[in-house]
């Protein structure tokens, strides 16, 4: 932080008469804008001058055309004004229909944090902003789209397995959304940590499986999704142990079909919190099975 | 007492697939704070008060400057007041247009339309809490949204 605020500091700002034409308002509205909303708000030089931020001054001029008073345009302009890729900035993207712009960001994204903590920072926060909002549904639908490619885009680059653990996941995700996206999030990030992931539907027949079952010879079931039904799961823990595997059974975001208390244990409601999760539980077995 | 309309295209609704030179140009640039009105085209932040943002309506849809009006967008929120309507009905910007007013019942649809573009111009009947208002409904932008000024 205090490196980020010394780059600050070493950048030269632009002038109140420069950003006041950048704006096209006069010096003094700029300096009410300041006193009256505290944005934006510029550094002062050694002689006492402002000196305004670009990134502050360009979000401010588009998010001008973009809504119907200062206030408003002031709020828009301080969300997305938080630095490369935010959460803010890629919404701006779907709002556009612009995969380019969104392909951007999260690069800008992955120039300053690892692909999980753009995952989880970014992507799926911008997902949720998109899906929190009424009559956008075409915005949210084409955010999911382009965040679908994109995390398959990242899994297909990500190195092979490195451990011989091997997590089947069953989705119960029905529609295209949130929901589906937190899973595909899961599925690479447990790929990156080196374990073996095979991602198949809840609903499967029996036999197919046991296939899947046999090819994977999972560690651990993750049962993912809002949309299991007791009864599926019911069936597929069946299927799994007339196979005679002991893998245990454990759920990613609440997916236990029941509300209250259950045994099942859950991996967290993030990504990173299901890895961390995962490695504790299979790291401690063999210790566990040495003492025993 | 039902909308009326009071000019506009007329006839069928669906006379026009897309929008033509024919259609009548928003002409009038207004600030969405202090309500001055200024012809040609004007910056996009208000010199006169530097608190609005300067939009376009068809001319005489606002009857002077600083009048009372609300810029809502088609999803029936508040996206600006002005100060005369922040005077009448506190501080309203963001919020739902149905909590604020109320009266006839078309009131939703003529809005859905002005705020996706149509030309028309309709007067409604309004209430303020226990108090009538007129109301004049008129598209304006940009961005796209429904101006109800409060006559």
């Amino acid at each position: 932080m205090q490196a980020a605020s010394n780059q600050r500091g070493a950048l030269s700002g632009i002038r109140t008469n420069a950003a006041a034409e950048l704006l096209g308002v006069s010096p003094n509205t700029l300096r009410s804008w300041e006193r009256r909303f505290g944005y934006p708000e510029p550094r002062r030089s050694a002689g006492g001058h402002r000196q305004y931020e670009l990134g502050e001054l360009e979000a401010l001029r588009r998010a001008l055309l973009e809504t119907h008073n200062i206030s408003s345009a002031i709020e828009v302009a301080r969300q997305r004004g938080e630095g490369p890729g935010s959460a803010h900035r890629l919404l701006e993207a779907f709002d556009r229909f612009d995969d380019a712009l969104a392909d951007r960001f999260l690069e800008e994204s992955l120039s300053l944090r690892s692909i999980e903590r753009t995952v989880e920072e970014i992507l799926l926060p911008a997902i949720e902003l998109a899906a929190d909002r009424e009559g956008r549904e075409a915005e949210h639908e084409f955010g999911c789209r382009w965040a679908t490619g994109w995390l398959h885009a990242q899994r297909r680059v990500a190195a092979p397995a490195t451990r011989p653990e091997g997590v089947l996941l069953f989705d119960s995700s029905r529609a295209l959304g949130d929901e589906v996206l937190h899973v595909q999030a899961l599925e690479l990030a447990l790929r990156r940590a080196g374990f073996r992931v095979l991602l198949l539907s809840v609903e499967l027949a029996q036999e197919r499986v046991a296939r899947a079952m046999r090819a994977l010879d999972p560690t651990a079931l993750v049962l993912c999704g809002s949309g299991a039904t007791l009864d599926a799961v019911g069936r597929l823990v069946y299927a799994v142990r007339q196979m005679g595997s002991a893998a245990p059974l454990l759920e990613y975001r609440g997916s236990m079909p029941v509300t209250g208390n259950h045994s099942v244990p859950s991996l967290g409601d993030l990504p990173s919190d299901a890895v961390r999760h995962m490695r504790a539980r299979i790291d401690v077995r063999p210790q566990a099975r040495a003492v025993s | 007492m039902p909308a009326r309309p009071m000019y506009g295209s007329g006839g069928s609704r669906m006379n026009r697939l897309a929008r033509t030179d024919a259609s009548p140009k928003l002409s009038v640039h207004f600030c969405t704070h202090c309500g001055a009105l200024a012809d040609g085209a004007p910056q996009r932040v208000c010199g006169a008060c530097g608190l609005g943002v300067m939009l376009s309506c068809a001319p005489g849809v606002l009857p002077r400057a600083g009048a009372a009006f609300l810029v809502i967008k088609s999803d029936l929120r508040i996206s600006a007041a002005s100060e005369a309507a922040e005077r009448m009905l506190g501080e309203v910007s963001g919020a739902p247009l149905l909590d604020v007013v109320s009266g006839d019942p078309t009131l939703p649809r003529w809005l859905g339309r002005a705020a996706m573009g149509s030309q028309r111009v309709v007067s409604v009947a309004l209430r303020v809490g226990a108090r009538r208002v007129n109301g004049r409904i008129a598209a304006c932008g940009d961005p796209p949204a429904a101006l109800l000024v409060l006559v």
